[in-house]
């Protein structure tokens, strides 16, 4: 009973302690609690993911040999092609790789080239599964070697090296 | 409000104010302590449960991070190193404690590192020698022993290390079983497992209507193998893979008019190479090498230094042998590798066959009829660690 006074009782006190601490169990145990510092793990996770696929891409199956005593890889085959959709399911499908049966959240990716004509740099998409609207995303970035002889109508016909620049996100 | 009624107290009664002991307030049965006990209570828990508040979180946000930067940290060892011991890049002469995979379990201490990469220069291109000998547990039956190798930390983490190669469903496991549900740390890695070579020789190609000639040969020339113009990943360094050798259709070159099927009397394995002290060597029979062949679905041991098994065989379907990685590390170790040449040479009864002498033979190297050049697979290798 409280009264004018403004006095606490001793089992109030009690009572209180007891509902604050019952309050934290449940909210603790029954939430996950993002903090800033875990979200920088998936980012670097998906990251991770991100360049190993582009390295794994960057190797050709067997060694066959193109006419210029090297291998193409089949990342420098897509962008040669300007072959945005074979690149696009290529990278899914080694994203999606597990051991296990879990579920991963869907990923998407929104790739650029950024290719330079003359002095000037020019960028184009290359594929996109999904328009980004300003997702938590990552970026991964690798150069890719051209030869002169390519399909690509975005490049000049010379040996280059091209930028390409991948945004991924979950969801 | 009026709280006259309830605390008669209050309006200064003589009598009540004789009855009144020092700690009571008025008659209500409060005492003064008792505001101080409740906000004690109150205060104490209050500060209690803010320092459990940040202990729990982070707690549970270390932890976590923890064992991410763990089963990270777990996933580069494996997926960016070779190992350690392992050769250097280029390096070819070695013997078999250069090379963890070829480590047994009595020497197992030298073993310092575990990583599945072929060299330092090619991350992510895994060794299916190193591969299968990671996920054998006869070197280290023990987990704490690999736990020394691939966790490097002292805090006595459990781990799981799963790969996957979807191409052939292979699936190797190691580790302790885990909760998918529980807390722990996690990286999943794409990585490339290089396959070894082998070769089909159809015998078909060989029969020769002027016999002059008992034997054929399979060549294993090193240097070519050893293409420096292609990275180590498309490399077939035979001291390190396996290789092996199929003669099929083996009725195809035997002599029609004989009686016997095609007879095999030995296997010779010669070497053709440069000594380390700089003497030239030709046609020499690998020394203490025994080597098993199947035959027809048998196997049959054939040993040094006739290289027989026992009396001659008949053949009627193929020959087939299998050296295991590392059968030609001794007889590798003493030569200057870019000149060695491994032959090894079939020798039938030479009226049992139709083979020529001006081609009755076979280069075991990429591009040739019937050859499996080293592929690279796409496989997915998960860590865990809690």
């Amino acid at each position: 009973m409280v009264n004018a006074e403004g006095q606490l009782y001793t089992i109030e006190g009690i009572a209180a302690s007891v509902l604050v601490m019952t309050t934290i169990y449940l909210v603790l145990s029954t939430t996950t609690i993002l903090t800033p510092g875990e979200t920088h793990v998936y980012d670097m996770q998906l990251e991770q993911l991100g360049n190993d696929i582009l390295g794994v891409m960057d190797f050709n199956e067997t060694w066959v040999d193109n006419g210029y005593g090297y291998t193409k890889s089949p990342l420098q085959n897509y962008i040669e092609t300007n072959d945005g959709p074979g690149f696009g399911a290529h990278f899914l499908n080694l994203a999606k790789m597990t051991v296990g049966e879990e579920y991963f959240a869907d990923i998407n990716l929104n790739a650029t080239i950024t290719y330079r004509t003359g002095s000037h740099i020019y960028s184009y998409n290359f594929n996109h599964t999904r328009d980004y609207s300003r997702e938590r995303a990552v970026k991964i970035t690798r150069w890719v070697n051209i030869d002169d002889k390519h399909n690509n109508p975005h490049l000049e016909a010379r040996n280059q090296t091209v930028l390409l620049e991948v945004l991924l996100w979950r969801g | 409000m009026n709280f006259d009624k309830w605390i008669p107290a209050m309006k200064g009664d003589n009598a009540m104010e004789k009855n009144r002991p020092g700690i009571r307030i008025n008659d209500t049965g409060q005492l003064s302590l008792d505001f101080l006990v409740g906000i004690s209570i109150f205060v104490i828990t209050i500060i209690l449960s803010a320092t459990m508040i940040s202990g729990l979180l982070v707690g549970l946000q270390t932890k976590h991070i923890d064992y991410d930067a763990v089963a990270y940290r777990t996933g580069v060892i494996l997926a960016e190193d070779p190992g350690e011991p392992n050769t250097q890049f280029n390096y070819l002469t070695i013997t078999e404690a250069d090379q963890w995979e070829f480590i047994g379990f009595y020497q197992k201490d030298k073993i310092r590192r575990l990583g599945l990469t072929l060299y330092k220069s090619t991350p992510r291109v895994f060794s299916e020698q190193k591969t299968v000998s990671f996920f054998n547990r006869s070197k280290f039956p023990d987990l704490l022993e690999y736990r020394e190798r691939i966790i490097a930390g002292d805090y006595p983490y459990n781990f799981n290390i799963s790969l996957k190669i979807p191409k052939t469903g292979q699936t190797f496991f190691l580790g302790d079983p885990f909760n998918p549900n529980s807390t722990h740390g996690y990286i999943r890695r794409i990585i490339l497992v290089k396959s070894q070579t082998m070769a089909e020789v159809d015998m078909n190609n060989y029969y020769s209507l002027i016999p002059d000639s008992g034997n054929f040969s399979v060549d294993i020339t090193y240097n070519r193998l050893l293409n420096q113009s292609r990275g180590p990943q498309y490399w077939i360094e035979p001291p390190k893979e396996d290789i092996s050798i199929t003669l099929k259709d083996m009725t195809s070159i035997r002599n029609q008019s004989s009686p016997t099927n095609v007879r095999l009397k030995n296997i010779r394995i010669t070497f053709d190479g440069k000594l380390l002290s700089g003497t030239d060597v030709t046609g020499v029979d690998l020394p203490y090498r025994n080597f098993v062949a199947k035959i027809d679905g048998n196997d049959y041991t054939f040993v040094w230094p006739d290289g027989t098994a026992g009396s001659p065989l008949d053949v009627t379907q193929y020959i087939n042998i299998t050296f295991p990685a590392g059968y030609f590390i001794p007889p590798s170790a003493y030569a200057d590798v870019t000149l060695i040449r491994m032959t090894i040479r079939y020798e039938f009864e030479p009226n049992t066959v139709n083979l020529s002498s001006t081609n009755n033979h076979y280069e075991y190297v990429p591009g040739n009829t019937g050859f499996t050049p080293p592929t690279l697979t796409p496989a997915v290798l998960e860590v865990r660690v809690w």
